[in-house]
């Protein structure tokens, strides 16, 4: 196997048993971008001189320093790091000819916690403008391409984080979500993606796109890596006044604990919206946790496509006021650089709050956010997780969401009723379709319920082998 | 909450004057072209999310923070500061370490 | 359009200015409201106390100062409001090139004071607001300073019950004075850590009319004398323009005006947009804030001694003149050094009065930090008069006084104050009224006290 087709847990072993080192490791990662990329363009920035030098760094200390390896568990393994967290020295540019040079002072508060870990900074990838897609085709710069099908679309707005690790051009990476970001290209690239509950994560240093919704969460190639890069990201940030004060378990403790007596819900709502093969593939999924001892029980949520319209306003309401601060004084380009996608939601956010509409839109997107939250409240007193589809498509082809005004809302039909909510989800690969084209499950749960979706992902991921598959490349 | 304007109810399809109105609350400047392109676009989007007005709301507790927090403080200490360099860095146009930008009228 | 006719009558018409104050004072916190940076920031070389917070950068987010919060919830008791259960920021979105974000954080429905009162003006609310940059205007451009962007400012806006520009200047004094016995702010009006802006308009009776002439908010202002100023040209021209053209208050006709220190007048400011669409909402970033009332409580019996309750007791306890009294407590450290002399003073064998004490302070213009309460004492003994009473007379009338008033000897033992003024009275009677109460009542304290001790 080559070795930038590890996971971190296999990285991590081979580097502790010297199997091979991290400058080899991150050359094999250098090396598969060098020869992929130019096709599939995960990548904005590359850090080909600093990640070789945080290698040799990391070598040395694996040679003299073995404890300190289980104490840094990303000591020596290269991370693709998504372009809205700031990286300090290191261009950061949320995909938007507005920041095409930013460069910022200082880091986010996740990337200093994987430096931390030990983590090499391989590059930062593509994504949607500002986050504001579930394409990465309404980048500024480029389009990425999905690996499994280079005429298809990557999903967004972590497309970049996704392909690179669909394509094994690095051994972990970072996205982030507001509604689907993580989940839909995890779905479309058949990667593993975990949104975790809001708050868990700090966001100081995001570049913020929706406040009350966004959450930075690994992307990555297997349910246990997941967990491995959530346990390092998490934890109460006093720069973030919104992280949660609760300890943050060792994800990892009891995630081979199985799945029986858990009780699975399958919402026909959801079933519904998905594309046949999607909803097949799903149910045989359940079926599989079934076997492993889950107890399914059929339940009904309120109609996704109210969460739509609910994200729809509070999303663009708070992007309005989040890009205010891009005025080309203290950095970065003027107002005139924003993109078509970004402009529209900026008007529209605009809008919504402007005098005399506040209560028709803001005011009442946030009371169906209260009756979806109260709806999930209820749910989860009859079962202990949910179940469906992740995105209701495969991978789309390029240019699908051109001029398409509310495309990355359609797209996440599925996964804005549980961002509304703050709640956690666990996306990963449930089979393929008859193009080829990976499907992907969600594993939703109560706020702070990590530990059992990993719990329950890893145990569907062990039954099965879809994850193994790799792209042709 | 106490809002002075008259409250008003959601629309599907705005008027170029408001297209405009908008435009300027939020600096961005719109070429006439863009002006009736994001007009329609914009249309679009509001009527999807008319669907709102068929749920009943009126005695929901709105919900701003799912989090549930309250009273999240720092304590009153100094911390370190950018460099004056750093804080400048960034900047386009800078004059004897302070940002500078075209004269504003008074 | 009024009549040649209307407008004569107006002439003889009666008119009393109606004006509101709206009050912004930098606290001196430690720190900014929502970061670690320095508040201090007068005088400090330009952007040396930024960081991401306060400069907007992409991803920073704000986490409020705690101390700020508590001393706005002190000062909205000080000035005797309501401190409601529940407060959160909300943002006001506006562009300008002094405010980073593009969003001021400020506090819109839940101010976390309200309806209070100051003397006879009522306190509309107090809230929690972080301040912005500062701009230079030089030639052709406009350079920016975010030094004070970030800084804690709290705002203070009354009802609109002031009725003249002399009311408006003692307001603010009394309000400059309470803040700064709280310790919460130097409140310099120079510095702009106080910064006034006044809401004037007339209302004019003739007859059985009663017509209101439109608001004007006046900026720019930075004395007190210029308030006065201010406010009596603004109701002078609203007067007068009225006259012309006889345009009444109207909803949306309020305008801004900018004070002209150079010319002594104010000037119509150009207005960019109509009334301005801030857009609030509640801020995302940061959770509300909730009080129980033991905090609030707690909070309450932090509150210093405010100005007139001391002067009060001043007046009551130390027979200190209602004059002096003004001028003992018009700062802080001042009325302090007074009550510290008066501590001295009773460890003293032949005390001077306190009522002597606070005359000398007074009438001697005292350079207080030039001495010591112990010196300033020393000073007074050394040049004090005769007694108009003899020692002893006194010390007899003291001591007979305290023989047949065994019960209010008993009650003062017990706690109870007011028997110790009866027992002053009792002296007084007895000396036919010569003697220092202020000092017969320190005499009398010592004796007691020794009493007790025995």
């Amino acid at each position: 196997m080559k070795l930038n087709e590890l996971t971190i847990k296999e990285a991590h072993e081979g580097l502790r048993q010297k199997k091979f080192s991290s400058l080899e490791l991150v050359r094999a990662c250098l090396g598969q971008i060098k020869r992929l990329d130019p096709k599939i363009n995960a990548f904005i920035t590359v850090c080909e001189r600093e990640a070789a030098k945080e290698a040799e760094r990391a070598d040395k200390i694996l040679g003299q320093k073995p404890t300190d390896i289980s104490a840094r568990p990303l000591l020596g393994i290269p991370v693709a790091v998504k372009d809205n967290f700031c990286t300090k020295g290191l261009k950061t540019t949320a995909s938007s000819n507005v920041l095409a040079d930013f460069i910022p002072p200082y880091d986010a508060t996740v990337v200093t916690k994987i430096k931390d870990a030990g983590a090499v900074i391989l590059g930062k990838t593509n994504m949607d403008a500002w986050a504001h897609g579930s394409s990465t085709e309404t980048s500024d710069f480029f389009t990425t391409h999905n690996p499994w099908n280079f005429n298809r679309l990557p999903g967004g707005s972590s497309g970049g984080s996704a392909a690179s690790i669909a394509a094994d051009e690095t051994i972990a990476s970072l996205g982030s979500e507001t509604a689907g970001s993580i989940r839909q290209p995890s779905s479309w690239c058949g990667t593993v993606g975990f949104k975790p509950t809001y708050g868990r994560v700090s966001r100081y240093g995001l570049i913020a796109m929706a406040s009350s919704l966004d959450c930075p969460g690994p992307i990555a190639k297997t349910v246990s890596d997941a967990a491995i890069l959530l346990r390092i990201i998490a934890g109460k940030d006093p720069s973030d006044a919104t992280t949660s004060s609760y300890a943050v378990p060792n994800y990892l403790e009891k995630i081979n604990k199985g799945t029986k007596g858990i009780r699975v819900g399958v919402a026909k709502e959801y079933l519904a919206v998905a594309e046949n093969e999607i909803k097949e593939a799903v149910l045989a999924a359940v079926k599989t946790l079934e076997k492993m001892g889950a107890k399914v029980k059929d339940i009904s949520l309120v109609d996704p496509k109210y969460a739509i319209a609910v994200y729809t306003i509070l999303q663009r309401s708070e992007v309005s006021s989040n890009l205010a601060r891009y005025d080309g004084i203290r950095f970065g380009f003027g107002r005139e650089k924003f993109g078509q996608e970004a402009k529209r939601r900026i008007m529209l956010g605009t809008y919504y709050l402007s005098a005399g509409y506040y209560e028709a839109y803001y005011l009442k997107a946030q009371k169906m956010r209260s009756i979806i939250c109260r709806d999930f409240e209820k749910a989860f007193k009859d079962v202990d997780v949910i179940l469906g589809p992740s995105a209701p498509t495969t991978a789309l082809p390029l240019g699908a969401s051109k001029d398409h005004p509310m495309f990355g809302e359609m797209m996440d039909i599925l996964f804005e009723p549980s961002a509304i909510a703050g709640l956690p989800g666990l996306s990963l690969t449930c089979g393929f379709s008859a193009e080829g084209l990976p499907i992907g499950m969600q594993i939703l749960g109560p706020q702070f319920s990590e530990e059992l979706l990993f719990q329950v992902g890893y145990a569907f991921e062990q039954a099965t082998d879809w994850h193994k598959r790799k792209p042709k490349l | 909450m106490e809002k002075k304007s008259k409250v008003k109810s959601q629309k599907s399809k705005l008027t170029e004057g408001e297209v405009v109105h908008v435009a300027n609350l939020a600096h961005l400047a719109l070429a006439p072209k863009e002006i009736k392109k994001i007009r329609d676009q914009l249309s679009e989007v509001l009527d999807y999310v008319k669907i709102l007005q068929q749920v009943d709301t009126v005695k929901i507790v709105p919900t701003s923070q799912v989090t549930g927090l309250k009273d999240v403080f720092r304590e009153d200490s100094v911390q370190p500061s950018l460099s004056v360099k750093d804080s400048l860095s960034e900047s386009k146009n800078s004059e004897g370490e302070k940002f500078k930008v075209k004269s504003i009228f008074q | 359009m009024r009549q040649i006719g209307q407008i004569s009558q107006i002439r003889r018409a009666n008119y009393q200015p109606i004006i509101g104050l709206e009050i912004h004072i930098e606290l001196k916190t430690k720190s900014k409201m929502f970061c670690g940076c320095p508040a201090d920031h007068f005088g400090k070389p330009p952007n040396t106390q930024t960081c991401p917070v306060c400069l907007g950068l992409p991803g920073a987010l704000p986490v409020p100062n705690r101390k700020a919060v508590e001393w706005t919830i002190m000062a909205g008791l000080a000035l005797g409001c309501q401190i409601p259960g529940e407060s959160k920021f909300d943002r006001k979105n506006y562009f300008y090139p002094d405010l980073p974000k593009g969003y001021q954080i400020s506090q819109y429905d839940q101010p976390l004071a309200i309806s209070g009162k100051l003397g006879n003006i009522g306190i509309c609310r107090v809230h929690l607001e972080e301040d912005t940059g500062k701009l230079v205007h030089v030639e052709k451009a406009t350079l920016i300073d975010f030094n004070r962007s970030g800084v804690p400012l709290m705002e203070i806006v009354t009802e609109p019950d002031l009725t003249s520009s002399d009311e408006a200047k003692e307001f603010l004094q009394n309000l400059q004075r309470i803040i700064k016995y709280l310790g919460i702010s130097e409140a310099d009006m120079e510095k702009g850590q106080m910064r006034c802006e006044p809401t004037v308009n007339l209302e004019i009776k003739k007859g059985n009319l009663t017509v209101y002439t439109p608001l004007a908010e006046i900026k720019n202002i930075n004395s007190f004398r210029f308030v006065k100023r201010a406010i009596d040209f603004e109701v002078q021209r609203q007067f007068e323009e009225f006259e012309r053209t006889g345009i009444e208050k109207q909803a949306g006709n309020k305008v801004t005006r900018g004070w002209n220190e150079q010319k002594g007048i104010t000037i119509l400011q150009r207005e960019k947009e109509e009334a301005a669409d801030y857009r609030y909402f509640p801020e995302p970033d940061i959770p509300p804030m909730r009080f129980e009332r033991k905090n609030i409580e707690d909070l309450r019996k932090k509150l210093p001694e405010l100005p007139e309750k001391r002067a009060r007791r001043f007046i009551r306890e130390y027979g200190v003149s209602e004059y002096n009294a003004a001028i003992l407590i018009e700062n802080k450290g001042k009325a302090d050094f007074f009550e510290e002399a008066v501590s001295y003073a009773r460890e003293l064998e032949k005390p001077p009065g306190t009522k002597a004490i606070g005359d000398w302070i007074v009438n001697k213009r005292v350079d207080l930090a030039k001495t010591s309460p112990e010196n300033l004492l020393k000073a007074i003994l050394a040049k004090a008069g005769a007694a108009t009473l003899d020692d002893s007379e006194l010390i007899a009338a003291i001591t007979s006084v305290l023989g047949i008033n065994q019960k209010a000897v008993i009650d003062y033992n017990n706690g109870k104050e007011p028997a110790l003024m009866f027992l002053v009275g009792q002296v007084l009677r007895r000396t036919k009224g010569k003697g220092d109460p202020g000092q017969i009542r320190l005499l009398l304290e010592k004796e007691l006290h020794d009493d007790k001790k025995r």
